[in-house]
């Protein structure tokens, strides 16, 4: 790899542009279809059908004024915003494409969540770094759910290893079909997996129902409360990012679109996280928000839990196998 | 090893661009109407309260975090090298804290 393909490879496929365009059209889809299932229109104005509304509104904060708290940790703040977007971004980077894209290592399964955890801590740091009573509230709490999903997608990848025999997504996305072939007693797990994966991939998403970390009424506004302008932008694009490559996560691990390599590899990988993106828009336009209370009894206490039961039933029962 | 130096300048590459828009948006974004007369952040309460601002738990924050993240990783480490007895012990351990956290918000 010559420095110029490090360049597009990092800056625009599958990097940084890349991510950021996913995101803005996830976004942008969901407003028309919320808004159809709502009896509304949705955005109509900016460019086809409204469908460009995230992007000039994106563009929009970028440019307004920067209101913030004398209390705030300004260097803190934009540090953890900054490094929260570069490591979405770069999660987004080591998925599967199929085509173009870095190497895998060989354990990218585990890095990808890791670096998603990560970029979702940084973002809750930022609230914190407010020192507001609300934006600290909803800070920790964005954190504690967040880190809650992506501990339970960590240890999905339990069924894919138990299939596969490896945690290199290349190898995973290829194999995975075969895998579960040649291993059927894996399949009631791996459907299990794909139920609970899905529950949080919706709330990696942040949509609802588990939209509690930024529920307007408790904490008015949540970990967003004292950000504006350019810092609001960037944890917006940092949440949405972080949500999209959840979603394309979870699609490339336990889905494995094929073919898995050459230009059909991305169209089959991004036709089958449409879909998924279809569900999780129909799921969050008609469920209702659920209490805190209730949301952390849920994640840490069953999702949790079962996720890393399923990954322990997956590794145990594919290494007797093997 | 020149595999992950390319990881590296790959994220190195992303986090200059992602630095490169925010000092942009910074210059370009006109100044606060009101700079200099910011306030602190509303306390919960009356207005003619004292406003009240919190220290970040960052260093708990920190170790939870690291914490919670290591218990799924090195327990893939462990089948992934062989090291099963290991297992038990890793689950052990993060048993408690769940059990606390259930029950904590069971009573509340």
């Amino acid at each position: 790899m010559n420095v110029l393909e490090l360049f597009v490879t990092a800056l625009i496929y599958p990097g940084l542009l890349t991510a950021v365009s996913l995101a803005l059209s996830f976004e942008a889809l969901k407003r028309k279809i919320e808004a159809r299932m709502q009896n509304r229109m949705g955005p109509t104005y900016t460019g086809l059908r409204g469908l460009a509304q995230p992007l000039i509104d994106l563009v929009k904060l970028l440019g307004k004024e920067d209101i913030t708290p004398l209390t705030m940790h300004e260097a803190v703040a934009a540090a953890a915003l900054v490094w929260s977007i570069s490591l979405a971004v770069f999660a987004c980077l080591l998925l599967p494409w199929g085509l173009g894209g870095l190497e895998d290592m060989g354990y990218n399964a585990l890095l990808v969540p890791v670096c998603l955890s990560l970029a979702a801590a940084l973002l809750g740091l930022a609230s914190l770094s407010t020192r507001s009573p609300y934006s600290v509230i909803g800070g920790l709490r964005f954190i504690g759910l967040l880190m809650s999903y992506d501990i339970g997608l960590i240890s999905l990848v339990g069924v894919a290893y138990a299939a596969t025999g490896s945690l290199n997504m290349d190898v995973i996305r290829a194999k995975l079909w075969e895998g579960l072939v040649h291993k059927p007693f894996l399949f009631p797990l791996w459907l299990l997996a794909l139920l609970v994966g899905f529950i949080l991939v919706q709330a990696d998403l942040g949509e609802d129902p588990f939209t509690i970390a930024e529920a307007e009424t408790e904490v008015a506004g949540g970990f967003e409360a004292e950000f504006s302008g350019r810092k609001l932008a960037f944890m917006r694009l940092g949440h949405e990012v972080h949500g999209v490559t959840a979603l394309l996560f979870y699609v490339s691990l336990l889905l494995a679109p094929q073919p898995s390599r050459g230009v059909f590899a991305i169209i089959s990988l991004l036709a089958v996280g449409l879909v998924i993106a279809f569900l999780s828009i129909i799921v969050d336009a008609s469920t209702p928000r659920i209490r805190l209370k209730d949301m952390i009894k849920l994640s840490w206490g069953y999702l949790v839990p079962l996720s890393i039961l399923i990954a322990f039933l997956s590794l145990m029962l594919g290494g007797a196998a093997s | 090893m020149a595999q992950q130096l390319y990881y590296l300048a790959a994220f190195m590459l992303i986090l200059i661009a992602s630095t490169a828009y925010y000092i942009a948006a910074s210059i370009l974004a006109p100044r606060p109407r009101r700079q200099g007369e910011a306030t602190l952040p509303y306390a919960c309460g009356e207005k003619g309260r004292e406003a009240k601002s919190l220290d970040p738990p960052y260093p708990l924050v920190l170790i939870v975090f690291t914490i919670a993240e290591s218990v799924p990783i090195a327990s893939f480490f462990c089948v992934t090298q062989d090291r099963l007895a290991l297992l038990p012990l890793l689950v052990a351990a993060f048993a408690p804290p769940l059990l606390v956290t259930g029950r904590r918000h069971e009573r509340s």
